[in-house]
């Protein structure tokens, strides 16, 4: 009987399903990263914007010149009030609120209120702690 | 011997030969390709025609996976960028409301229009600073207008009208201006009405 030159298998053929794991084993932590980086950005964005939010409500007269106790629950409040609930299952937020002076541009010390917020984020890998700052001109004399 | 099934004689397997694949035999041998191929063609195409486009298709042939691959990267780099500059877009928004609103509120605080614009001046300055770093320019990013008259009055009278308008540029992340010869980035603005207390201090 002839041995004919086609007899070998074809062995190119991988399964593509197992091509498919190995590869989505590459790809996939490149796509949960940058859904990491999209949630960082996020709530880095979201916590400066409630940074802000609470240090005008902290800095308005009455608040200010009630003493830093009542700055502090204040700012508490409107912190909670501020993270969005999407965000605040996963985040851990403390607050610290004070009142300093700063120069402007031009040169001229004016009294502020200072909010610094730092949010414990519960990512989708590991924890991660994000911070945000905020100043607004003091509304007392 | 049928075709297409293995025979054993003896401690050897024995393969059938395969048969010609103009004939229609390619189901037969397993090759999927050649024989969509052959059934795309027709079972009776000269076998010479038949095996150069199959020739052509084998060195076209590369491998799907590393395709899958190099382009799924490629296409997450643009979107890591995408990620970036909304983020700092709307970081700039965020900054930008922030300080129309602090302006604002500075100016109606004040007690003439001149001491209310450098407050204003100096709150925008000092709320933007937390969200962008880059220096904030007052003669040309903020715009201080009253709403109800048609020129603001010296001093602020109650219930008096006021609109700010502050101005900020999202610069583009790695996108130097000096390689385009103009700064690439995305203009944001805000503007905040505010009415001056009912209840002041004469000033």
């Amino acid at each position: 009987m002839p041995v004919p030159d086609e007899w070998s298998s074809p062995v190119d053929e991988g399964s593509a399903v197992v091509d498919l794991v190995l590869v989505s084993l590459l790809l996939m932590p490149l796509f949960v990263a940058l859904l990491h980086v999209g949630s960082v950005l996020y709530v880095r964005n979201t916590l400066a914007a409630c940074a802000h939010d609470a240090a005008r409500y902290a800095a308005s007269h009455d608040i200010v010149t009630a003493g830093p106790e009542t700055m502090r629950d204040a700012v508490h409040r409107r912190i909670d009030a501020c993270v969005p609930a999407l965000v605040g299952r996963r985040l851990t937020v403390t607050a610290e609120a004070e009142r300093t002076v700063r120069t402007t541009p031009d040169g001229a010390a004016v009294p502020v209120v200072e909010v610094h917020v730092s949010g414990v984020l519960d990512a989708i890998v590991g924890t991660r702690t994000i911070h945000a700052a905020a100043a607004v001109l003091s509304e007392d004399p | 011997m049928t075709a297409g099934r293995s025979t054993r004689y003896g401690n050897r397997i024995v393969r059938p030969p395969r048969v010609p694949r103009v004939q229609g035999a390619d189901r037969a041998s397993g090759r999927k390709g050649a024989d969509r191929l052959s059934r795309l063609k027709g079972a009776n195409v000269l076998s010479g025609l038949t095996r150069s486009v199959r020739g052509l298709e084998r060195r076209d042939d590369g491998n799907a996976i590393v395709e899958y691959l190099i382009l799924g990267v490629l296409f997450l780099i643009p979107l890591v960028y995408v990620f970036l500059a909304v983020f700092a877009v709307q970081s700039t928004a965020y900054g930008v409301t922030a300080a129309a609103r602090e302006a604002a509120r500075a100016f109606v605080t004040a007690p003439t229009t001149t001491d209310g614009l450098t407050r204003a001046c100096a709150a925008a300055a000092i709320a933007l600073r937390n969200e962008s770093a880059d220096t904030f320019d007052c003669s040309t990013q903020l715009a201080v207008q009253c709403v109800t008259r048609d020129a603001c009055a010296v001093s602020l009278e109650p219930g008096l009208m006021i609109r700010v308008i502050v101005r900020a540029r999202a610069e583009l992340p790695f996108l130097p201006g000096s390689l385009f010869g103009h700064p690439l980035g995305v203009d944001v603005s805000a503007q905040h009405d505010e009415v001056v207390d009912s209840f002041r201090a004469a000033g």
